[in-house]
């Protein structure tokens, strides 16, 4: 069950910054796997799968 | 939190016209009793938080408001999946109301309460200053609705909220030197960052805490405003190894932020009021006495104070049987050195509040009810109008009976003060004004105006002869 208030990507991003160096590191992760997000097909199922656990609901493909 | 008829009307409930946001956990009113409804999904996540240690633990320091679980709910709500029974805030009280200290304390308890969750694997799913209230002058939070277990890879919903309803107002007041009141009354959901990130000028601009929070955030907030619907940036997060250890370095990092905020305003209109240079002691004793007996005649009262200045009868109150006292003032720096002196010395009965009473809260928010007026709120039995009517009337330029009615919008008993127009502070206020055009400002027009709302029982004229004390109920 999610929050119900909307959180903002702006939001989202200052506040990795706040977090310190593991908040940074998280900011690195993130940027460094959508840069291999691009190429390959099992980081995207990867991450749409985890999309869709987070949101409750069952897992689809990213590419159905 | 008393049930609004208009609110009855529309849900056949007694919801708190205030408590409607959060789908999961809200709040109603009931006979003067205070009840949050639970969904299954918040009781329990409830359930779980009273199995931690830090909830019982903040239950126990009185940081959060006394909470219990009801084996049997009112029959009203049972449609809930279950039900806590609040303890009663005396007094419901808003962020624009506050002196800049009580935000600042707020915002930390907020972040404390963040924090002990945090280490125990839980959090706060938001982070409104309108979750804080003041019993007296120590801050309680409300929202136990708020607690939940964290979820893997699960970010702080309420950062941006403190930002914009705690931070932000501080920020303003600190570093901007603009007063935070009329912004935050005039915004419900609080000061963005960026419409507070150009107000960072010079060497505050290296501050490292006001560089995240208000001006990355807010370059940010701009540079990510259409992203929202291109890419799930919470779930890139989540698989970039977020977790407990970053939220909890960001609730540290605000917290150094917020204590770092300081205003240093030395001096107002009112600030050196409490000297009373202008009365005599033989004055001064005669309105102690009358005031006293005024207090003792009604042991545990709750008492307002208006234009209480450096709460001197507010502590008289107190002193001669009044149970709490709301001290209001429409001198920012007064009620915040009131409120430093009151939590410095642990005396935590009197709320101080910053209230213009020529201009006081209105009702706001969703149909003008979701936040309600100041007067609507204000539950007590004696009201204090001390050294206060010469301003409203000579200053403000209101009418006698418009300050009447003011005053009995309250319902209370009533000690009010006039000033003759030979009083040495009405004289000079008169003395700015054209010849004739207060020349209704005289003690008859004040005791007809007064006789209309209100039987005077008891009247005292100062020994110098130049102040008339009256002590009244409502007709």
């Amino acid at each position: 069950m999610f929050a119900y208030l909307d959180a903002q990507t702006g939001s989202m991003i200052a506040a990795a910054l706040a977090g310190g160096a593991a908040g940074i590191g998280v900011l690195l992760r993130m940027y460094s796997n959508r840069f291999l997000g691009i190429f390959s097909k099992k980081h995207r199922e990867r991450a749409a799968a985890d999309a869709a656990s987070l949101m409750d609901s069952p897992s689809e493909s990213i590419n159905s | 939190m008393s049930p609004d008829p208009a609110n009855r009307r529309s849900t056949g409930s007694a919801r708190d016209p205030g408590s409607f946001r959060d789908p999961t956990s809200q709040v109603f009113s009931i006979d003067g009793e205070i009840f949050r409804g639970l969904d299954q999904h918040a009781l329990a996540d409830y359930q779980a938080a009273a199995q931690t240690t830090f909830f019982p633990r903040l239950l126990t320091e009185g940081a959060v408001v006394g909470t219990d679980l009801l084996a049997s709910p009112p029959p009203e709500l049972s449609q809930w999946a279950g039900v806590l029974r609040h303890d009663r805030v005396s007094t419901i009280t808003y962020p624009f109301e506050w002196a800049f200290e009580m935000l600042r304390d707020a915002a930390l308890l907020q972040l404390d309460v963040t924090a002990a969750a945090l280490g125990e694997g839980f959090i706060t799913k938001d982070a409104t200053s309108y979750n804080v209230q003041f019993e007296g002058s120590r801050p309680v939070f409300i929202d136990v609705g708020s607690f939940q277990p964290l979820r893997k890879g699960e970010q702080w919903y309420g950062y941006r909220q403190f930002c914009e309803l705690f931070l932000n107002p501080l920020v303003l007041q600190a570093v901007g030197g603009v007063a935070f009141h009329p912004w935050l009354r005039g915004a419900i959901d609080g000061i963005s960052p960026s419409e507070l990130a150009p107000l960072i000028e010079g060497k505050q601009r290296l501050n490292r805490g006001l560089l995240v929070h208000v001006r990355m955030h807010a370059r940010a907030e701009n540079r990510y405003a259409d992203a929202d619907s291109e890419r799930d940036i919470s779930n890139e997060m989540k698989q970039a190894g977020l977790g407990p250890a970053v939220l909890s370095a960001q609730v540290a990092n605000l917290r150094r932020t917020v204590e770092g905020l300081t205003w240093k305003a030395q001096r107002s209109t009112w600030s050196d009021y409490s000297d009373r240079g202008h009365y005599s002691d033989n004055d001064l004793a005669a309105k102690d006495r009358f005031v006293a007996d005024t207090i003792k005649a009604h042991p545990g009262a709750a008492v307002l104070d208006l234009g209480a200045n450096d709460g001197r009868f507010s502590k008289l109150a107190l002193e001669n049987g009044a149970s709490r006292v709301v001290a209001v003032d429409s001198d920012h720096l007064v009620i915040d050195r009131l409120y430093r002196h009151l939590r410095d010395t642990g005396e935590s009965r009197i709320l101080p509040l910053v209230i213009d009473l020529a201009n006081p809260s209105p009702g706001m928010g969703w149909r003008g009810v979701e936040r309600r007026s100041f007067t609507d709120r204000m539950n007590v039995d004696i009201v204090l109008c001390l050294a206060v009517v010469h301003h409203l009337a000579l200053t403000d330029t209101v009418p006698f009976d418009l300050i009447v009615d003011l005053l009995a919008d309250f319902g209370s008993d009533l000690v009010v003060e006039f000033p003759h127009r030979d009083d040495p502070m009405a004289a000079r206020l008169l003395a700015r004004k054209r010849s004739g055009l207060f020349d209704h400002y005289d003690r008859p027009q004040w005791e007809a105006a007064l006789g209309r709302r209100f039987t005077i029982n008891a009247t005292e004229t100062a020994p110098s002869g130049r102040r008339t004390l009256y002590r009244c109920t409502p007709l």
